[in-house]
């Protein structure tokens, strides 16, 4: 019983700024750039709070960057030398849908053989998520798919109200960050009100855009593999691939073998990849098992609603919306879903 | 009262990623193999045979290995010896692009990395007491063999073997030595045929369909094992329904692009399935109503 508990606090928005960024790690949180948001390496807590939009990179590259090198080694010597990574960081100000991609994530990469260099960066970084009382943009549906309630993977989890914040704790390590900061009160029957007001607030200012519930979505991309608006959707696709690099779910993978100028030390680095682009499936034989654009985005889409779905019982797509958003042939998984529905 | 607004969560439910994992070991870093004989079979496809410097590979046939070449790269190679071999194993590499190329430069005591062994292999022991008739397009009889090997080995444990194999032409058939030593032993049955014969051929001339067609096959009492190029599996699938073996007595094992072989990259995805690590292997039935299979 010790363990469970809900622990809630209130929190000056300011003096738990400080005392996050007087802590032993490094701290990424949301920052303006040219307009749109990103998470970066910060000096100060700057968060957009309700203002906020899915930043332009999901915080996976945190937890799985591109170009990680694996080791590096000595060419023709089978030597192999491990890196340490010693770096601990808070991620600050991940949203719901953030939270419920890195929960897949941990599944993805513990499931079978466990990704020893996920789990390690996993370990060593603190999830400071924020909740979010209205939907964030028109692109995105994270209610839709169901990942706008968050239940775990957070070490805390702020409800920002203006000059102060709930915390809920969500983990021990969670705990023992907010015992040594002092100066917290424990929550009156007054905070508790203001709360329910804001949470009933959010009601209703979510809606489901798809004309059906997400839990049908396996047996509908099931029975949609030869439908024609996949070659629809690939007459209009441009085939970059930038909806794998956005997307929080989205972690395939290369593995290549770079060299330093010397060309004698080299670094093995596994390189995010993406199932949109023509080489994925491409064999020595020339044989290439997705090659229409229409292959691929059913491929892809049905990854996120049916494969991975199917095995996890939770959408793998997390409605952040951040694919749509930048994709130039406008393709959404809204759009998508609701024409397979005709 | 605050329990509705704050959901209870117990603290020790953390992700299973972030448990126990100090001491899990790096999936990604290959084990030193050293090369202890090598064979040239054609111009292109090379036989090695490997030790591994700490271990010994334990495997079933069917299953592969990612060989590393630091500088170079990874690449996805099917196991060829016998399982039972101790302390060694075989594999036989077409030279195809840089690793490959690579691998076909070295020499007796040279090194190279392993990981693995990855992926299903072939039902060895469900297979006891059938009739085995091994299917080989081209490279295919590379995984193959390791099966034939342990069947010839073992033969009491299995029924008749049929071993069927075709190449393009007969400068390309790969294990000629043994080919012929199985030709000569009287208790399995072999043959070969090719595309284009050369004047001293004296085996069969055209697909291997035909040689399905010629033998003799009890349909209720026979596995099938089909390795070949992609549009080989179709007509020999078609070819077997003929004769009346069914969809859930043949095995087929599969090429696709591979980059981790443990079911993370995502590249060698058939649908839902994923060729690493619920394949290569895969029973006709259970893959012939996947879109991408074949
Ligand atoms: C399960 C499995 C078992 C195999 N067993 C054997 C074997 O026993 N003997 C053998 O000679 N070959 C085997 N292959 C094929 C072999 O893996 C490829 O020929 C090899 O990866 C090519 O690598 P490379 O670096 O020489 O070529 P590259 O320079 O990488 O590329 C040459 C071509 O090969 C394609 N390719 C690259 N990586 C892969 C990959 N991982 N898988 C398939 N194609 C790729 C490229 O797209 C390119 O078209 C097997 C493949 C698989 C999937
Ligand atoms: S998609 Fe939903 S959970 Fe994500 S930021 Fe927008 S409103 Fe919040
Ligand atoms: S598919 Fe698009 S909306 Fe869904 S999680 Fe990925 S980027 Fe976000
Ligand atoms: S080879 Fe990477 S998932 Fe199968």
């Amino acid at each position: 019983m010790k363990n469970q508990k809900t622990i809630i606090y209130i929190a000056n928005r300011d003096e738990f700024h400080s005392y996050l960024l007087s802590q032993p790690y490094n701290i990424y949180a949301v920052t303006e750039k040219e307009g749109r948001y990103v998470f970066a390496d910060v000096n100060e807590i700057n968060d957009p709070g309700d203002k906020y939009t899915p930043t332009l990179l999901p915080p996976k590259k945190y937890l799985y960057p591109d170009e990680w090198i694996l080791f590096r080694f000595k060419r023709g010597r089978e030597e192999i030398f491990e890196i340490e990574d010693k770096e601990k960081r808070i991620l600050f100000g991940v949203r719901p849908c953030d939270i419920n991609a890195i929960n897949l994530m941990d599944k993805i990469f513990s499931d079978g053989y466990n990704d020893n260099y996920y789990a390690k960066r996993r370990k060593d970084t603190i999830l400071i998520g924020i909740d979010c009382f209205s939907p964030c943009d028109d692109h995105s549906f994270c209610y839709s798919v169901g990942h706008l309630d968050v239940k775990e993977g957070y070490d805390l989890l702020l409800k920002d109200i203006g000059t102060a914040y709930f915390v809920s704790i969500g983990s021990k390590r969670g705990r023992r960050l907010m015992t040594k900061f002092t100066k917290v009160r424990e929550t009156t029957p007054h905070d508790i009100e203001q709360i329910r007001e804001i949470e009933k607030k959010k009601e209703g200012m979510f809606i489901n855009k798809f004309k059906t519930k997400v839990d049908n979505l396996p047996l509908l991309f099931r029975s949609s593999i030869s439908s024609p608006i996949w070659e629809e959707l690939g007459e209009r696709d441009l085939g970059c691939g930038a909806c794998n690099i956005d997307c929080p779910t989205c972690y395939c993978f290369d593995i290549q073998d770079k060299l330093e100028l010397n060309i004698e030390d080299g670094r093995r680095v596994r390189d995010w990849d993406g199932c949109m682009l023509r080489d994925f499936t491409l064999v020595g034989s020339g044989e290439i098992f997705r090659a229409s654009k229409a292959d691929r985005l059913r491929h892809r889409f049905n990854r996120k609603f049916h494969y991975l779905m199917n095995v996890y019982k939770k959408s793998h797509c997390v409605g952040c919306g951040r694919c749509a958003r930048d994709c130039l042939a406008r393709i959404s998984p809204v759009e998508v879903v609701n024409s397979l529905m005709v | 009262m605050s329990e509705r607004l704050f959901q209870t969560i117990d603290l020790d439910m953390r992700p299973e990623i972030m448990k126990d994992n100090n001491n899990s070991s790096n999936i990604f870093r290959p084990q030193v193999g050293e090369i202890i004989k090598v064979d040239r079979f054609t111009n292109l496809e090379k036989r090695f045979t490997i030790r591994l410097k700490r271990d010994s590979l334990r495997f079933s046939p069917g299953q592969f290995i990612m060989v590393s070449i630091l500088g170079i790269g990874e690449a996805p190679i099917s196991l060829s010896s016998s399982p039972t071999d101790k302390g060694e194993f075989e594999i036989c590499v077409r030279k195809m692009g840089s690793v490959t190329s690579y691998l076909h430069n070295l020499e007796v005591g040279d090194t190279l990395g392993i990981r693995g062994p990855y992926g299903n292999g072939f039902p060895v022991e469900e297979v006891y007491g059938k009739d085995l008739l091994f299917v080989a397009g081209g490279l295919g009889i590379i995984p193959l063999r390791s099966f034939i090997k342990y069947s010839l080995e073992n033969r009491d444990r299995f029924n008749d073997i049929l071993i069927l194999y075709g190449a393009k032409n007969p400068g390309e058939l790969l294990f000629v030595d043994e080919l012929k030593e199985w030709g000569n032993r009287g208790d399995i049955g072999l043959k070969l045929t090719v595309d284009r014969p050369d004047e001293r051929w004296r085996g069969h001339i055209g697909v291997i369909t035909r040689l399905i067609y010629s033998a003799e096959i009890n349909p209720d009492n026979t596995y099938a094992f089909i390795v070949g190029p992609p549009v080989m599996f179709k007509y020999v699938i078609m070819e077997l329904n003929a004769e009346g073996i069914t969809d859930d007595k043949m095995y087929l094992s599969l090429e696709r692009h591979m980059k981790c072989g443990i079911g993370k990259c995502g590249h060698c995805q058939i649908n839902n399935r994923y060729v690493c690590m619920d394949g290569p292997v895969f029973r006709y039935s259970q893959i012939k109503n996947l879109s991408e299979a074949l």
